[in-house]
């Protein structure tokens, strides 16, 4: 059992003390807690449950009344019971004010332990009793809270149950609903189908569709409308109005548009449940009857909307499923307007054949296979002259000339059983048989066909008659036209007796004759046939032939009467000719007559049939055509010839004359000229020749320009006073001597043979020279020329020699150039370095950030999992060379950076061991063996140390490095310090590796260089560069075993090496 | 306010903030970038958690400027600073007045982001222990003053019963006011009150 806790609040801590020595002794069941403050004791009494408290009600501040209070006023300390202790000579007032303030019990001082004690054993009690009561109270609660929990449970449950059967309920109904619906579309679907079966016409067919559809969707009226051929009205083929009465005249066209326009473009079924708002509902004509909803079907016919199927005012609006069920009926409708667009057309079709059989102006007859007519139009009779009911049954053979039929008959049968006939596909010219017997030609044309069982034929036939006497009448005139343009033709392009030749062709061509005659009559009045084919001329055996016929040779001749009688005239009969001349078989003869005279001959013979009335039409036609060309013609031949003769002859006369006079003047002229010209010579080449040599004299001798002029074997013919001086000699020393053996050069004497030979002169500028003979003399430079001097005949007969003495200029410039270059290197290496700097600096923050980014993109395609591995590798080369591009820019700063220079005595043995102490990390996994040897007595030298050791590691590095692949036996590293000179180091590397680069050593040295893949090719430059800077050189050779030895020299200790 | 760390960048170069805002996004952490130091002051909430990456030179306000700001305003937040172009000496005095670490650019990404995440684990660490402190603190409020005073007792090394006879108090008494103070600071005993650094009044004045 635990103890009972009593909360004491009282300022004093005698009467505290006092309190819980009697609780100790009297009440050891409780414990004491102890507040000396009103505010401590309600902070305690909040703090944790007490069974009871004993307030003084004397305490400082908030006096115990108000604690009390207090304490009954919060939730928590409201059922505290609070013994008051109230002070010496309390008033009955102050009990009642304490029992108003919630106090349970009073005691006053000087306190009765043994009342105190009793009340606060009462106090207790009581509090106990309603710990048990509160607690009783608390199973009820519980008890009650879980049978409400189960009470629900059961609840929710029952509500579940009753959800769910309500739910298969539905779905039951639903089923139901959708069979129904399934068996009324079944049977407005047959309904549809029958009608576009059963119905002859359109507009029976669209009733009992439109009405199928209407009853099974529920609609109250609707129509079925057919555009028309330009789509933009349609005609209502069946309207119902239901029961409402409707104003709008039925049969007037309707424009299409509105939402009926959208069921024709689109090709789909539209509809608008809400028709008055809609945006169509303007559209309506007035005096419509009322729509509250409306839906429109296409009739669709080959790709095109062709028509409406309209359903309205179906109570609660369209579906989908209605649209659906509509389309289908659309369709049967479309299905009915074809058939019976086809019905139509199909008696359309064959009223039209009619017609054309009747009207055809040429025969039309059908056949069958036995060869018989079954059918004959009007024309046909009107060409044969039978009646149709003559023809009908007879055989085709009948309307043939008796020579045809067997040919017919035999083809007939072929066909029967080859099928294949050469009548088919063409027009065949053939002669028919009239009913008077009289025949003419026709064309023909045939076609075959075949129904089930039997083929017949179809034969459309032409009288050609008239039409092929018009044909022979054009051929006729064309052939003339054709003759006479070819005559013309001659004409024009052909000259002189050349045209008589081609016009007979072309006549005897167009009469098909083969000797012929065209002639002309000339002034004296014969007969000229300049024309007379080859053949006649040859084949004649006449002794005397001739194309000249003077008018008594006429004689009787047939062409010789045709000229005196002016007429054309033939003969069919051979004729009569005197020995050896050609047989004449046949002949035509036609004067050309122009103006009423005969002015020549048209003559054709031996064609090889008649001639007949044609033949002599077109030749009379061609002679009248071509007499006036001909005596054109004629004429401008007689005219042209004189005029030619008389020009010839004045030319002639002109001619003499002219050239006789043109010889004498050109004699005398040239004469005179002649001595004028010699006069002025001789004067012009004395006057020149004085002032030349006055010129020559003074400039030779007093130009600064050595000048020398030597003959073809180079002996000095004459020199001038600068020349001689030169020398310090005087001018006569020189002729006769040879240049070369005074100066003897065999470049120069090669250059002055050169130019003697080819005579063109050379020139040089700041050539050196030295004298053979008086080295003493060093080298001096010139600019010099050599011209050859030529004869009058263009010969080389002298050389002139002109130098001048440019020494002093080309040392000087020599000088300054190389200054400008020493400058310009010093300039460019302290530019390189302030660029260096900057650049470095620059470039850092891009590349930075070119670093970063390529290694967050790796990071985010990692971590994405499915990265193209050749992607990641890209990304990473870009990774190594930014790094890379960064060692760069560092190394090159250092590079560049002028780091101070220690100067300090240094003992190469030490510099090198340290040095190798440091690369011994990486010479051992190497398996690389060190050897050092050093002379005796070497001197120190004077340098910066922590440069010369990064000379050394560098070197020592590179040796390791090229001795990767080398045999691990065979690596070593051999370091030699000798002294080659004086005061000179030297300090060799060498290596068993791969040996130098082929091609020029020096490359290694230069910065950027590199054979290794990852190297940098700084290291060498910059060692190069330190021992420069020390005053000594670095260099490397092959070493005579394989591998590569780097040697460098310094100069001794002494103030050598340059200042930095 | 949300209590994802954040990396703050400041650096001048906006190829380079560019870069490291895809590199530290890339490690999936939060990062946002400013132009200049005084952007960053001028946004830069002192409750956010996280870590600042920092060029040393920058025109206008340095990356050294800044740090003195922040140590002038106490602003704690961990500084890396990225040094360009041969600061060395500049950055090893950043470090002595408390930034983490340096690093020169380039750098190699795995580099800076461990220095990151460092950084970030200090600024937590820092936090909590700030936390923890104000906690603390708050939590001492709520003592009334007889507790604090039977606490300032306890802790000087007086047992209940001394307490109870010094204060005036029944023993029990002390036993409940002990029994509060453990409970309204959530600590199992002295030693922990110690530990949080509690010094009491007498000593305080000491």
């Amino acid at each position: 059992m635990s103890k009972s806790t009593l909360l004491a609040i009282d300022d004093s801590p005698d009467n505290l003390f006092l309190l819980e020595e009697l609780i100790e002794t009297y009440l050891p069941e409780c414990e004491l807690v102890t507040a000396r403050s009103a505010q401590e004791g309600l902070a305690l009494a909040s703090s944790r449950p007490f069974d009871g408290a004993i307030i003084d009600v004397q305490l400082p501040g908030m006096d115990g009344l108000e604690v009390c209070r207090r304490l009954k006023a919060q939730p928590q300390t409201e059922r505290l019971p609070v013994i008051l202790i109230t002070a010496k000579g309390s008033t009955p007032r102050l009990r009642a004010e304490g029992l108003v303030a919630g106090a349970d019990h009073f005691i006053s001082r000087p306190m009765d332990n043994e009342e105190l004690v009793a009340k606060i054993r009462v106090m207790l009690r009581l509090k106990q009793v309603e710990k048990g009561l509160s607690s009783a109270r608390a199973e009820l609660e519980a008890h009650v809270q879980a049978r409400t929990a189960e009470l629900e449970a059961a609840n929710r449950k029952l509500n579940e149950e009753i959800a769910e059967r309500r739910r298969t309920e539905a779905a039951l109904q639903q089923a139901l609903e959708h069979a129904r619906r399934r068996a009324a579309e079944t049977a407005a679907l047959l309904a549809g189908v029958r009608a576009v079966m059963e119905e002859r016409t359109f507009e029976a067919a669209a009733r009992a569709i439109f009405t199928a559809c209407k009853e099974l969707l529920g609609a109250t009226a609707g129509y079925v409308s057919v555009a028309s051929a330009d789509g933009k009205t349609s005609e209502i083929a069946f309207m119902d109005s239901g029961t409402d009465a409707c104003n709008v005249d039925p049969n007037a066209p309707m424009p299409i548009r509105g939402l009926r326009a959208r069921a024709f473009e689109t090709g789909r079924v539209v509809y608008e449940n809400d028709f008055p708002h809609s945006q169509w509902a303007d559209l309506l004509p007035p005096g419509h009857s009322p729509l509250e909803n409306v839906l429109f079907a296409p009739l669709i016919v080959d790709g095109r909307v062709v028509g409406l199927l309209g359903v309205s005012n179906k109570p609660g609006g369209f579906t989908d499923d209605d649209a659906r069920m509509a389309a289908a009926f659309g369709e049967f409708a479309s299905i009915a307007l074809c058939n019976s667009r086809t019905l139509h057309s199909l008696e359309t079709s064959e009223k039209r054949f009619r017609s054309v059989v009747e009207t055809a102006s040429d025969a039309i007859l059908y056949i069958d296979q036995t060869g018989s007519i079954v059918f004959c139009n009007r024309a046909s009779s009107r060409i044969f002259g039978y009646a149709c009911e003559e023809m009908v049954g007879r055989p085709l053979t009948l309307l043939m000339p008796e020579r045809y039929r067997e040919a017919h008959h035999a083809g007939f049968k072929r066909f029967l059983e080859t099928r294949r006939s050469r009548l088919f596909d063409q027009t065949i010219e053939l002669v028919g048989l009239r009913k008077d017997g009289s025949e003419f030609p026709m064309e023909l044309s045939v076609a075959t066909w075949e129904t089930d069982a039997t083929c017949y034929f179809t034969g459309i036939i032409r009288d050609v008659s008239s039409r092929k006497q018009a044909e022979h009448r054009l051929h006729r005139s064309e052939r003339e036209l054709a003759v006479r343009n070819q005559i013309a033709d001659a004409f024009l392009t052909s000259g002189g007796d050349e045209v008589f030749d081609r016009v007979l062709r072309i006549v005897l061509d167009a009469l098909d004759s083969r000797h012929g005659v065209f002639g002309y009559i000339d002034e004296a009045g014969n007969l000229v046939a300049p024309s007379m084919t080859e053949e006649v001329f040859a084949e004649c055996r006449m002794e005397r032939k001739t194309a000249v016929f003077p008018p008594d040779t006429w004689g009787d001749s047939i062409w010789g009467r045709a000229i005196s009688e002016k007429r054309v005239l033939y003969s069919n009969q051979p004729f009569k000719v005197p020995p050896g001349h050609i047989a004449m078989d046949r002949e035509i003869s036609s004067p050309i007559i122009y103006q009423d005279r005969v002015i020549g001959l048209l003559n054709v013979a031996n064609k090889p049939s008649d001639y007949d009335e044609n033949d002599v039409a077109l030749l009379r036609a061609i002679c009248h055509h071509i007499a006036p060309i001909l005596h054109a013609r004629l004429h401008r031949d007689r005219n042209e010839r004189q005029r030619q003769q008389a020009e010839e002859a004045l030319r002639r006369a002109h001619q003499e004359l002219e050239d006789r006079v043109r010889e004498r003047t050109a004699e005398l002229t040239a004469a005179n000229d002649q001595l004028q010209v010699q006069v002025a010579e001789r004067q012009r080449a004395e006057e020149a020749l004085r002032e030349t040599n006055a010129l020559l004299e003074r400039v030779f001798e007093t130009t600064q320009v050595s000048l020398a002029y030597i003959d073809t074997n180079f002996r000095f013919l004459r020199v001038n006073r600068a020349y001689a001086e030169h020398d310090q000699r005087s001018p006569d020393f020189f002729p006769g001597k040879n240049h070369f053996d005074l100066y003897p050069n065999t470049e120069n004497e090669a250059i002055f043979r050169r130019v003697v030979q080819t005579g063109e002169p050379v020139e040089f500028y700041g050539k050196p020279f030295t004298y053979a003979s008086n080295p003493e003399r060093g080298v001096s430079y010139w600019d010099w020329s050599l011209l050859p001097v030529k004869n009058a005949a263009g010969q080389v007969e002298g050389l002139l020699l002109c130098l001048v003495d440019v020494t002093q200029r080309e040392v000087a410039e020599r000088r300054a150039r190389q200054h400008q270059a020493e400058l310009a290197h010093v300039s460019r290496l302290s530019t390189m370095n302030e660029m260096g700097s900057a650049i470095a600096h620059e470039l850092n923050q891009p590349l930075c950030a070119i670093l970063t980014s390529a290694q967050a993109s790796l990071r985010l395609l990692k971590s994405a999992g499915n990265a193209d591995p050749l992607v990641l590798e890209a990304i990473e080369q870009v990774v190594a060379q930014s790094k890379r591009a960064g060692d760069i820019i560092r190394h090159l700063r250092e590079f560049s950076r002028r780091r101070p220079f220690h100067r300090s005595t240094i003992h190469m043995e030490e510099v090198i061991r340290e040095a190798a102490g440091f690369v011994a990390a990486e010479a051992r996994p190497h398996n690389v063996a060190i050897h050092l040897k050093v002379a005796d007595n070497l001197p120190p030298v004077l340098g910066d140390t922590i440069q010369l050791e990064q000379v050394l590691v560098n070197l020592m590095r590179n040796g390791i490095e090229a001795m990767e692949n080398t045999e691990e036996s065979r690596r070593r590293l051999d370091i030699e310090v000798s002294m080659p000179e004086p005061d000179k180091v030297e300090v060799a590397i060498r290596d068993t590796g791969r040996g130098l680069p082929e091609g020029d050593r020096e490359r290694i040295f230069e910065p950027f260089f590199s054979t290794k893949a990852e190297g940098m090719g700084i290291g060498l430059a910059i060692s190069r560069s330190i021992i420069e800077f020390h005053g000594g050189w670095l260099w490397a050779t092959p070493a005579p075993d394989g591998g590569a030895v780097f040697r460098f020299v310094l100069p001794a200790g002494r103030s050598t090496g340059t200042e930095s | 306010m949300s209590q994802e760390p954040t990396v703050f960048v400041v650096d001048d170069d906006e190829a380079v903030r560019k870069a490291l805002k895809l590199l530290v996004e890339s490690a999936g952490m939060r990062v946002e970038t400013f132009a200049s130091a005084d952007a960053f002051l001028a946004q830069y909430d002192p409750n956010r958690p996280g870590c600042l990456v920092l060029d040393i030179r920058m025109p206008g306000m340095s990356g050294l400027t800044l740090q003195d700001q922040l140590i002038a305003r106490r602003i704690n937040i961990p500084l890396i600073m990225i040094t360009g172009h041969g600061d060395v000496a500049m950055a090893v005095g950043a470090v002595k007045k408390g930034a983490i670490d340096f690093i020169q650019k380039p750098f190699d990404d795995q580099t800076l982001l461990d220095r990151i995440q460092q950084a970030l684990r200090i600024d937590a660490q820092r936090r909590e222990e700030q936390a923890r402190r104000s906690e603390f603190e708050s939590r001492l409020a709520r003592l009334t003053p007889r507790e604090r005073e039977v606490l300032d007792l306890l802790i000087s090394g007086k047992g209940n019963k001394e307490v109870a006879l010094e204060l005036g108090l029944s023993r029990k008494t002390v036993d409940i006011h002990r029994a509060h103070v453990m409970m309204k600071l959530g600590v199992d005993s002295l030693l922990e009150i110690a530990r949080a650094g509690y010094m009491s009044d007498s000593s305080k004045t000491s």
